[in-house]
């Protein structure tokens, strides 16, 4: 129940964010023109949407 | 004779805000009665078909597909308006046509591109938000997840899975959020300073964090935790992780807590660990009472309380000068864009004794109904109203139509309206506003708060200056906005004393 | 109990752990024991006379009369439609090759060692360009030359490769990469390379010097001669793998005209197939799409190994036979190919990607995942048998072949 080690979620407030963006382009867009190092991911649902290909896809993960 | 058209790209996906934008323009265009560029979702094809545009094409798409659905008042028009709809859809992205052909395609491929990320913003359709999310912390990264319509048990096991590799998950349905100085989502532009802020609102982060912008303070980080983190089945998991964080946290003297009340046992493990923090903590469990709190902290049951806690000195409410005010009817309506600030209002009339309904109603409170008359708080952004639609914060001219309702309603003597400024909003709300109020509106008043600040990208005073040169009267909070409003129809043709400047 | 992600990483290291050789050059008889009377080695998966494409059917012809299996091309047909000849697919018999992709016990093959692992992968030498077998090219021209391919072209290059130990490929490739070549479509580099460490051996071991010179001629003129070597040296590098329990690593890509096939690791030898898609390119003046035969060869080995289309950043000049464009789209086709490999090879870097490897080792999830398709850089056939190449572009792999595969590879993982 108890927290493993924080530093990851640490780091994320003592640096500042660095962000990968997978969704809404405004969000990266938004942040590039503040100058905050974003990159955009041109995302798609997974397997063009075929939901028995990206259930598959999730059990099959690593 | 109406015509329809229906035309689908196979496997071709765009996101939301994008479809929307482009679905406007194309309804805008002369003799089209109705447009939507939408992905071809079982539930995107219901909106279609209850807006009488789908068509055959459209029911056979499938969920990656996308659908371009018109009706038009002949063919030639409809003709036209699709190929305006190609045009658009072929036109370069924003980000540059070469950008768009060399972007990655998945978060892995995007990690390679910025292999020192430590945050994964997901904004994706809420179906496939939590796998994107697990993808996010299988690669080491934090997420902020945008997304709704999560369901309550895979947020759970992500939490869970997040907290054992040490990892935070700000979300699902979180809108805003401010790490390091960084704005995220819908967020405003505030200094950076010692109070550091945990919310499963967006817009009472945004409320808060203002406050203390405007009396000259700022903050160090505000994390967002999701709407549903304080719920039993997810156990505050992330508000937890956000206390260690700001605890350990150089920069925060004092941490506000903000959300809805939680559920009693949650409630009391999160008080528990507030307890072990050596730092002050202002609690605000939005019109909830009666807590029991450790040594080290204070409650607060509205947002501006909590900014006056945090802040530790009062708030000037500087009430706007009044002649008397004569209002035709005796209710309340208010109308809101941002959840948190309607419940906010709801409180303020419930702690002065008045019975107000909602839709989304706060203890003491109760729900919306036909018969019940009086004074009413309407969340406009709550899921009934956003079903296929843009979110008010978006697109203001949601609210047109409820706000005429008000207006041409006999009953309502006040309206009362929040205006939510910051990143992702929209670039000039209080100007749509001003435009949808119109001329003379005797015998109503409107009453308005603006969240923001003036380093916002709409500057919160030529927002506010607009509203005013409209005739709206502009409280310095929601608080105050909602205490404003009661006040004219509680005090018909009078003023409630006003507070020294 | 491992991971795929481990499996994986597993496959891809099998993959660039390989140390190719080129090392001899043999008769297909002395290769492959197994081919016996009346057998021909096509390319692509299994396929039947009946489903067979023009230019297919029209080297199987030719190839039967080069063999003295049918007195005529008329006559091999016949024979052919009656079942007198055993098709294979020369990935069963450890054997590629080009576009149709003929191999039978007569003709030489151009052997690569994989002295990693030991095992050996063959191909036969390429005919040149225009009218030849590779394109169903079947009448006295085309077999003349493959006669004498067989009768001193090939031994020749035995001699001088025997004598010189071998010629280690992977350096050769590294270098290639940095001049140009992309080894699918652009081979030019890799062919001069060739050429300059083999002419010593072959000056030496000639028999005569009107024979060297016609050798030298004949490899010189031609700009894809290293393309063969290439294919075999993707086999040989790609079969130490095909058999990792857990690994959704393709270990083939292959096709016949008619089908396209995939194999996976984990799978085994089992083909994954769907029909070929129609290239998308430029044609050469006078040739137009409605002249293009669908998709063919066992080439697609060379994309299997992180080559070709995969490496296209490498080859700016080939961009223009996409029909994209503007030579700096090459970077996205590598970067796409990119988001479906396991990681990139070291020893194979892109010097116009920062020396970025190229991308190696194509995972069937982010296949099927991100619905980018492997991108297979080739030449274009005339539908008709026998009239050569009539363009060169780009063909993806199709879909289906990963789906399938995928739901496959999920069973064997116990996942419905």
């Amino acid at each position: 129940m108890d927290q493993r080690d924080g530093s990851k979620s640490q780091d994320l407030l003592t640096s500042s964010p660095r962000v990968v963006n997978v969704g809404l382009e405004m969000f990266a867009s938004t942040l590039a023109a503040g100058g905050v190092r974003v990159v955009h991911v041109e995302w798609s649902p997974p397997a063009g949407g075929d939901s028995r290909l990206a259930g598959l896809l999730e059990k099959l993960r690593t | 004779m109406s015509v329809i058209r229906n035309e689908v790209r196979r496997a071709t996906y765009l996101d939301s805000i994008v479809l929307m934008r482009m679905s406007r323009e194309i309804a805008a265009l002369a003799g089209v009665e109705e447009a939507g560029l939408i992905m071809g979702t079982p539930a995107n094809k219901e909106i279609l078909r209850d807006a009488g545009i789908l068509a055959r094409e459209g029911e056979q798409a499938e969920p990656g597909d996308l659908i371009l659905a018109l009706r038009a008042t002949d063919a030639a028009v409809a003709d036209a308006a699709l190929v305006e709809a190609r045009r658009l859809l072929d036109r370069p992205s924003a980000l540059g046509a070469a950008a768009a052909a060399d972007a990655p395609r998945t978060l892995r491929a995007g990690l390679r591109e910025l292999p020192e990320a430590n945050l994964a913003l997901i904004s994706v359709p809420g179906d496939f938000a939590v796998a994107e999310a697990r993808k996010a912390l299988d690669l080491g990264l934090n997420a902020m997840v945008f997304s709704d319509n999560v369901p309550l048990a895979d947020e759970a096991a992500l939490k869970r899975a997040a907290r054992e590799r040490g990892l935070m998950v700000m979300g699902p349905d979180c809108g805003t959020a401010i790490i390091a100085g960084v704005p995220l989502a819908f967020a405003n532009v505030v200094p950076r300073g010692d109070i550091g802020i945990i919310g499963a609102s967006g817009t009472g982060i945004q409320e808060i964090s203002c406050l203390i912008a405007r009396a000259g303070r700022g903050v160090s980080h505000a994390i967002g935790t999701g709407g549903r983190d304080l719920k039993a089945e997810v156990g505050a998991i992330t508000t937890l992780m956000a206390i260690d964080a700001l605890d350990a946290d150089a920069a925060t003297e004092h941490v506000v807590l903000v959300s809805k009340p939680p559920a009693v046992d949650v409630a009391r493990r999160v008080l528990d660990r507030i307890a072990r923090s050596a730092k002050p903590f202002t609690v605000c469990f939005i019109g909830a009472s009666g807590l029991a709190l450790p040594g080290n902290a204070r409650a607060a049951t509205t947002l501006k309380a909590a900014a006056e806690l945090a802040l530790g000195r009062p708030l000037a409410s500087r009430a706007a000068a009044l002649a008397p005010l004569r209002v035709r009817g005796p209710h309340v309506r208010g109308l809101f864009a941002g959840g948190t600030l309607c419940s906010e209002a709801q409180v303020v009339f419930a702690a002065a004794g008045l019975p107000v309904s909602s839709n989304v109603p706060v203890p003491g409170a109760e729900a919306l109904s036909d018969a019940a008359g009086g004074h009413a708080m309407i969340d406009l952004g709550d899921d009934q109203f956003t079903r296929g639609r843009p979110h008010p914060m978006i697109e203001p001219a949601v609210r047109d139509a409820p706000l005429a309702a008000a207006l041409a309603d006999p009953n309502v003597g006040v309206v009362l309206l929040d205006v939510v400024l910051g990143y992702g909003g929209h670039a000039d709300p209080a100007g749509h506003l001003a435009q949808a109020l119109g001329d003379r509106r005797d015998g109503v008043a409107v009453v308005a708060s603006v969240t923001g600040t003036d380093a916002d990208p709409q500057p919160r005073s030529e927002q506010v200056g607009k509203l005013e040169a409209a005739g709206v009267l502009v409280a310095d909070s929601n608080a105050d906005a909602a205490a404003l409003a009661l006040a004219v129809v509680e005090r018909p043709a009078r003023v409630r004393g006003a507070a020294a400047q | 109990m491992k991971s795929i992600d481990q499996a994986n990483q597993e496959a891809l290291k099998r993959i660039l752990d390989g140390d190719p050789h080129l090392v001899d050059v043999v008769s297909a008889a002395q290769a492959i024991p197994e081919l016996t009377d009346r057998m021909i080695l096509h390319a692509g998966p299994p396929i039947s006379w009946e489903r067979m494409c023009g230019p297919l059917r029209g080297a199987v012809m030719g190839i039967a009369v080069f063999e003295n299996w049918a007195s005529d091309l008329d006559a091999a047909a016949a024979k052919a439609a009656a079942g007198a000849f055993a098709f294979a697919p020369n990935h069963h018999f450890g054997a590629v090759g080009p576009m149709t992709g003929m191999t039978t016990p007569s003709q030489p093959l151009l052997v690569v060692e994989n002295r990693t692992f030991g095992n050996r992968a063959y191909c036969a030498i390429n005919e040149g360009l225009g009218k030849v077998m590779r394109f169903g090219g079947n009448d006295a021209e085309v077999l003349d030359r493959l006669r004498w391919i067989a009768r001193v072209l090939g031994p020749a290059l035995g001699r001088a490769l025997r004598a010189g130990g071998g010629i280690a490929l992977k350096p050769l490739i590294a270098r290639g990469l940095t001049m140009g070549d992309e080894m699918h479509q652009r081979n030019v580099a890799c062919s001069s390379l060739l050429l300059r460490q083999l002419a010593p051996a072959l000056a030496q071991t000639a028999t005569s010097t009107e024979e060297l010179a016609a050798c030298l001629a004949f490899i010189g003129g031609n700009d894809q001669f290293f393309l063969n070597v290439a294919m075999a040296m993707g086999k040989a590098l790609t079969d130490p793998a095909r058999n990792i329990a857990g690994s959704s690593v393709v270990t083939a890509m292959s096709r016949n005209g008619t089908d396209f096939g995939i194999r996976v690791a984990a799978t085994g030898d089992r083909w994954f197939t769907a029909p070929v898609e129609m290239p998308a390119g430029i044609y050469f003046p006078g040739f137009s799409e409605r002249d293009a035969n669908p998709d063919i060869g066992d080439s697609a080995i060379v994309e299997t190994i992180g080559l070709g289309g995969f490496a296209m950043a490498a080859a700016p000049a080939v961009v223009g036979y996409v029909g994209a464009g503007r030579a700096s789209q090459a970077t996205a086709f590598t970067r796409a190919m990119g988001e479906i490999a396991v990681g990139p090879n070291p020893a194979w870097v892109i010097p116009a990607m920062d020396f970025a490897g190229v991308p190696t080792g194509i995972d069937i999830r982010l296949v099927v995942e991100t619905g980018v398709a492997p991108t297979i850089n080739t030449g274009i056939a005339h539908r008709e048998p026998g009239v050569g190449q009539v363009g060169a572009g780009v063909v993806k792999a199709p879909l289906k072949c990963f789906e399938d595969a995928l739901v496959a590879f999920a069973e064997t993982m116990g996942v419905a």
